[in-house]
């Protein structure tokens, strides 16, 4: 039987995000780099949340090596200047990435003949409109 | 000679009741810490003259041992071992304590420092209205919230680029006095002294001593709060830090 811990992604401190990371995340990506407060303000504006959540799942995200930081002298004082470290296309690969491997390390060769057989599917599915694309 | 005088290395009785009473000293200086209220700096007497207490056989016995390599009349006369072991003691605690230990904690903890801008302006005013000796601000690499000062011979201000992440200007300032005030109080010595028992005293993991500087704590907030007139922005910057560290600790 198939046991629920036994296709746990968040011991590869990956793939699982809570919905603020998530929402970090996306913020990132639409504009490169940020400070706390600014990527505050963008969440804040479309849902309420504490400045300090943002700031402890940023730091969440740094350790899981998602998002990169460096501090920034201002005339106000220092500040972590976040960016990510991996595109949206990089993440998500990431993802499917560790997915796949936890199966295949946790159900061995039934999850490989199983990848074999949908692989072979989705091939024979698109093989008509390759064909009809060499046409 | 020398391996002659050597192998008559042991423990005599009266070597070892000297041990046995310092090791009492040491142990009735932290109960006495525990259980009555003192002053600041009979606080930080205190805390040192337990170290010292704590040090004293291992310096009785190094020079115990320094006496038999060269046949020194220290060695069977115990007077003269205790005229040689206390000053030593003495020495060696004072240099570590206030010399060594906190230098090399300042430079462990250093990151960057604060050279100009709106804190150090902030700082320098401070201090003057304080009338004390402007110190040193530097910066901790950490998203952690955490402020703390120093006071040795230098003074100094250490603050995380975390805790100027959440908190607003008013907050930081805030901040900024509550240590200021620390300095001008004493009680940072007092917070660096109490750090060092934790390290060095294993008589006090013991007797499960827990010193939490409440008192200290609240004479330096209530100084911030004096300076900026009201004592909002110190309890919201504290609201602040605590809401960090449940948000952290989930």
């Amino acid at each position: 039987m198939v046991e629920a811990r036994k296709i746990d992604l968040r011991k590869d401190n990956i793939g699982v995000l809570s919905p603020l990371q998530a929402d970090i995340l996306k913020a990132l990506w639409k504009s490169n780099q940020s400070t706390v407060r600014k990527l505050y303000n963008t969440i804040n504006s479309k849902k309420k949340i504490a400045l300090t959540s943002v700031a402890v799942d940023l730091d969440r995200l740094h350790k899981k090596g998602l998002v990169e930081r460096e501090s920034e002298n201002g005339l106000g004082g220092p500040h972590y200047i976040y960016s990510f470290s991996k595109s949206k296309t990089e993440f998500e690969k990431s993802v499917v990435d560790s997915t796949v491997n936890r199966l295949i390390e946790k159900f061995g060769s039934v999850a490989v003949s199983y990848f074999n057989e949908r692989f072979s599917k989705t091939k024979e599915s698109l093989a008509p409109h390759q064909s009809r694309g060499k046409r | 000679m020398i391996d002659a005088c050597a192998t008559g290395i042991g423990i005599e009785y009266a070597k070892l009741l000297l041990i046995i009473i310092s090791l009492s000293v040491s142990a009735s200086l932290i109960i006495l810490l525990k259980m009555f209220s003192l002053s600041t700096k009979a606080k930080i007497v205190v805390i040192y003259s337990h170290l010292s207490t704590l040090l004293f056989p291992l310096v009785l016995f190094t020079t115990n041992i320094g006496c038999a390599s060269v046949c020194a009349s220290c060695y069977t006369d115990v007077s003269q071992l205790i005229s040689l072991a206390i000053p030593t003691t003495f020495i060696v605690t004072t240099i570590a304590g206030f010399a060594i230990i906190p230098a090399v904690f300042v430079y462990s903890n250093r990151k960057s420092e604060i050279k100009r801008g709106k804190v150090f302006q902030f700082v320098k005013k401070s201090s003057r209205t304080l009338k004390i000796k402007q110190p040193k601000i530097y910066t901790l690499n950490t998203s952690k919230p955490v402020a703390f000062s120093f006071r040795n011979f230098k003074s100094a201000i250490f603050m995380s680029v975390g805790l100027f992440d959440i908190l607003k200007i008013k907050e930081m300032q805030a901040v900024i006095l509550h240590e200021l005030a620390h300095i001008k109080q004493k009680s940072s010595a007092l917070k660096l002294s109490t750090f060092f028992l934790r390290i060095f005293s294993p008589i006090s993991i013991l007797l499960r001593f827990h010193h939490t500087n409440t008192e200290e704590e609240r004479k330096a907030d209530l100084l911030a709060a004096k300076l900026q007139k009201t004592d909002k922005y110190i309890k919201s910057a504290r609201n602040r830090i605590r809401e960090y560290e449940k948000d952290f600790y989930g």
